[in-house]
């Protein structure tokens, strides 16, 4: 850890600009070599739903992690992403990409409509009415005619041939699905590191941390908070376009506030804050649960217990604590980018308790010891 | 028609106000965001339904108290084991509550399965007025929700243990100060909470029919009453549940039936931009 150290000091800035991307094309190897070699049926759906989860606890991780609004809107961010391109490739348009587009742009358009309403309430409230959006946006979708109510409705067309720069993929074929939710979880985790190491980043941690701190810095709390939660709701609705493609069929019961906690699980057994940690927490909820069997009931009361486990026992979440933690912060360390803004490096006594899911220390972000803040001291 | 619509109104709106005013002992005066709210309601209603198959008559309150006790005791129980080892950390509580949302739904799912149950009214029969039809039932989940309300505002300010309560929420350092057994009384809240989630569960199964997804139309009904009311005051929720109760009845009467769990959700959106701090605030100041 010491010669990684000296050995980046010596070279600067590049190492660490190409270390920073190094992990993109590594996750695309693994994608590729999971999409090739996984053949069952079975096991490509599952890791095709694994990987859109970890892209919806990305999308949290940006809301809450990075900007600490623990949004409960996000199971219906996904299903109105979801049921806009279904409801578009009826009646407007089969291009795929267009309806992605619409997906997007709607799920921004919801999650705005909830940053507007929460403009003047904090965490607590902000939590409570994202729900109380979400909870009254499925029960409307459940009733349309339009959605097919309860029974749910199909999507017209299919995902086709993708053609971009370096490959080509068929993305019609089960591994080629697998690998467009690859490609969409590496672009969410692409926006969130870019974000967490830029100013931008280091302004939404600082309005999380001291909101009245922030605002005295002259920072724009308001359009931070607006700002996070569109983009965070941008990244959920391209995940239900691609749910509504994928499974060719949606009803609202995917979309209930349940998937919400899911994913809020997710983000939570992974870290909340540390940008891959969503991608294991997907991996041990989605992936390894599935492999224990369980009837639908006793899923959800195991999902609740490890949440219950978690916020009591292990609040930082399966990266943030023990040996992983270590790894993760020389990871962190040895990638760490851009010039961080004087202005936003908050005093570490000057936390305000309760901001997060705080014992302490949850989010590397909250660590007075953490190599990203010490650095926004030296 | 007019008077209809606004009598069923009436009869929901009261299930509502049921519904905030656990909320307001458990989330408001106390310190825990219990989104398992829906769910021990739902609990409730699913404990009082076997028991009131047995008998008739005054079984039926018995099974009600019953039902309520037991969903108390839970309560009890989950906040003696759960909620007090958060001390206060309002939003690890409330993420813990949400992990109970899916530990009570399993438990219902696994329990009493997936298929609807129909209610269990107390009383039968209908009264009409001038070509208005109520319901009996309505009139009861009235009459109760108006007792529960009464005994609950008496308690709250003609009572020394109220004003401790009142105390602890205004300020827990101070109240710690002086002394007040601060722990149990936040229990006693978070107990006494789960037991109106249980009578409420109960008032709504009496006049509608129920499966283990109830719990999270209940739950928002809950919350959106008690936000709106401004989470701390009695007679606020009150005002807030006959809003947004009838807000719904004449929204799905008169503009669109679909969009009927919308409309109270506007009046909390609007609320929520103009007055963060809900109408309770303003009833206060108003009194």
């Amino acid at each position: 850890m010491q010669r990684a150290e000296r050995v980046l000091n010596r070279h600067g800035p590049s190492i660490r600009l190409v270390a920073s991307w190094l992990w993109v094309p590594v996750a695309i190897a693994i994608v590729a070599f999971l999409a090739a070699s996984l053949s069952k049926a079975f096991w490509l759906n599952l890791m095709t739903t694994t990987l859109i989860f970890g892209t919806l606890g990305v999308s949290l991780n940006l809301a809450f992690g990075l900007a600490g609004r623990l949004s409960i809107a996000h199971g219906a961010l996904f299903g109105v992403g979801a049921y806009c391109a279904a409801i578009s490739s009826q009646y407007l348009t089969e291009s795929v990409a267009i309806n992605f587009a619409i997906a997007a742009f709607s799920a921004g358009l919801l999650a705005a409509l909830v940053a507007v309403a929460t403009i003047r309430v904090e965490d607590i409230f902000f939590a409570i009415v994202s729900f109380a959006i979400a909870a009254v946006v499925i029960l409307v979708i459940s009733r349309l005619d339009v959605t097919g109510g309860v029974a749910g409705m199909r999507i017209v067309g299919e995902f086709g041939v993708i053609d971009l720069v370096a490959f080509r993929f068929d993305a019609g074929t089960r591994s080629g699905q697998l690998a467009l939710a690859g490609i969409i979880l590496i672009g969410a985790l692409a926006v969130s590191r870019r974000i967490q190491g830029s100013r931008y980043g280091l302004q939404l941690a600082s309005q999380r941390d001291n909101p009245a701190l922030a605002r005295a810095f002259g920072m724009n709390v308001t359009q931070l908070r607006f700002s996070v939660l569109v983009l965070s709701g941008m990244i959920a609705g391209v995940a239900g376009a691609f749910q509504a493609y994928f499974l060719q069929h949606i009803s609202p019961l995917l979309f209930i506030v349940g998937v919400a906690i899911e994913i809020l699980v997710i983000v939570i057994l992974g870290g909340v804050g540390i940008i891959v940690g969503p991608v294991v927490g997907a991996l041990v909820l989605v992936f390894g649960l599935e492999l224990v069997p369980l009837e639908p009931g006793q899923r959800l009361i195991g999902t609740g217990v490890v949440l219950l486990v978690l916020i009591l026992y292990f609040p930082q979440g399966i990266l943030g604590s023990g040996p992983m933690r270590r790894v993760h912060r020389w990871w962190k360390m040895s990638t760490a980018q851009s010039e961080p803004v004087p202005t936003a490096g908050v005093p570490p006594g000057d936390q305000r308790q309760g901001a997060l899911v705080d014992t302490g220390s949850v989010t590397p972000l909250d660590d007075p010891e953490d190599p990203g803040t010490s650095e926004a001291e030296r | 028609m007019l008077t209809q619509v606004a009598i069923n109104g009436i009869g929901t709106s009261a299930v509502y106000v049921m519904l905030a005013l656990g909320l307001v002992l458990s989330w408001g005066l106390g310190r825990t965001v219990n989104f398992a709210h829906g769910d021990m309601a739902l609990w409730g209603a699913y404990i009082f339904l076997p028991l009131a198959a047995v008998g008739s008559g005054i079984w039926l309150g018995l099974s009600t108290l019953a039902a309520a006790g037991v969903v108390g005791i839970a309560g009890l129980i989950f906040g003696r084991t759960i909620f007090e080892k958060l001390e206060g950390n309002h939003m690890a509580g409330l993420i813990a509550a949400l992990g109970l949302v899916f530990i009570l739904q399993g438990a219902a799912i696994s329990v009493w399965g997936l298929s609807p149950r129909s209610g269990k009214a107390f009383v039968s029969g209908v009264a009409e007025f001038g070509g208005t039809l109520i319901s009996w039932q309505r009139v009861l989940v009235v009459a109760i929700t108006f007792a529960t309300v009464t005994a609950l505002w008496l308690g709250l300010n003609r009572t020394r243990i109220g004003a401790d309560i009142r105390a602890l929420s205004e300020d827990v350092e101070a109240a710690e100060a002086v002394g007040l057994p601060v722990r149990r009384l936040y229990l006693g809240l978070f107990a006494l909470g789960s037991a109106l989630a249980g009578l409420a569960g109960v008032m709504y199964v009496s006049l509608f029919p129920i499966t283990p997804f109830a719990s999270h139309v209940l739950v928002l009904k809950a919350f959106l009453v008690a936000a709106l009311g401004g989470a701390t005051s009695v007679v606020g929720v009150v005002i807030a549940g006959f809003i947004v109760g009838l807000a719904e009845a004449f929204g799905a009467q008169y503009i669109s039936a679909p969009f009927q769990d919308a409309y109270g959700l506007v009046a909390l959106v609007i609320v929520m931009i103009m007055r963060p701090e809900g109408l309770g605030m303003v009833v206060r100041r108003a009194v």
